[in-house]
């Protein structure tokens, strides 16, 4: 490092004994820098908008194929199982969040949506036909603001 | 270098045809293993083959980086099985979208970002168009919104890995000759 504190030019050989971590900073420029915090401050402050803009939902609605199967409000705790084609879909109803606990379709994406509180949210088995959706007070208002 | 009195060719000379090629060969390389990667969701990818047409358009231009990225995307999309699909749609889309953004932050704001600023823009670029498309085609729902920020974080980690990995390549390119188009003989 003796080299390169002398000169501005340095040579590949002093270049390459500098850390890892000095060189992929010295990559970033001020904007680069100024980007990345802006985004993160952006991404912090849609997560805090869109969180108070949807509303907790009251009830959801299950479906399957184009049959409302029930409506039953997330305020009462309770296993639901589900006839689809490909069998029996376990969904839970628990602490105001629905989710699908157990599903017969063969990728499980269903499981892995994970629990759904805010109205207008949805959870789809697509293979077996189950909709699941999320609906509360503000819905109406919602749903004329995103059409 | 051009000579004069002919016909300029549309990528210069045949070094710079080969070295688009290379870059072009390595952006598919890289696409192709990238799908045998674990993904979480299905039809996301890292983007690291994003890296090449970084590269290109930071040593080349714009129009080279165009060549590269749609290289990539075709020829990738074939080998690994998915030409025509939708997931070549999102694909192309997404390219499209997101070389043309860095094309433009390139060219304007080239003083104010460096290759890790343009990449996170062109990763940005790259997940909106392909949000946009998703909601255009499928889920015309308002609650895809809810996504914003994820896909925002996501962008900020792929763009700088992306743009630090090209910054890396662009240093070693330099290091054995082979960088920074026509103006080095």
């Amino acid at each position: 490092l003796t080299g390169s504190a002398e000169g501005s030019v340095t040579t590949d050989r002093e270049q390459r004994r500098v850390g890892w971590g000095r060189r992929l900073f010295r990559l970033l420029t001020p904007g680069d820098v100024a980007l990345i915090a802006a985004l993160f401050v952006v991404s912090a402050a849609s997560m805090v908008l869109l969180r108070s803009v949807l509303t907790k939902g009251t009830h959801c609605r299950i479906v399957v194929g184009d049959e409302e199967v029930g409506r039953y409000p997330l305020s009462h705790d309770r296993i639901i199982e589900v006839a689809g084609p490909l069998g029996m879909t376990t969904v839970v109803i628990m602490d105001g969040s629905v989710r699908v606990e157990d599903s017969p379709c063969p990728h499980r994406l269903c499981v892995r949506m994970g629990e759904k509180r805010l109205a207008g949210e949805t959870v789809a088995c697509i293979p077996n036909r189950i909709l699941i959706s999320v609906s509360g007070g503000e819905e109406a208002a919602f749903d004329a603001f995103a059409r | 270098m051009r000579s004069p009195g002919k016909e300029p060719a549309l990528f210069g000379s045949s070094r710079t045809i080969s070295r688009l090629s290379l870059l072009a060969a390595v952006g598919i390389a890289l696409y192709v293993v990238e799908g045998y990667l674990p993904r979480p969701v299905p039809w996301t990818r890292l983007g690291f083959s994003n890296v090449v047409v970084l590269v290109a358009l930071v040593a080349f231009g714009f129009r080279e980086a165009l060549a590269v990225g749609l290289l990539r995307i075709v020829l990738g999309s074939m080998l690994s099985g998915s030409l025509f699909s939708p997931a070549f749609l999102f694909s192309l889309s997404g390219g499209l979208v997101s070389i043309s953004l860095m094309g433009v932050i390139h060219s304007q704001w080239k003083h104010l970002f460096g290759p890790v600023g343009i990449s996170v823009f062109g990763a940005l670029g790259h997940n909106v168009a392909q949000f946009a498309l998703a909601y255009l085609l499928y889920v015309r729902k308002f609650e895809l919104l809810l996504m914003t920020p994820f896909v925002i974080l996501v962008s900020i980690v792929m763009g700088s890995a992306v743009g630090a990995a090209g910054c890396l390549l662009l240093e070693g390119m330099g290091r054995i000759g082979i960088g920074f188009g026509e103006q080095e003989v």
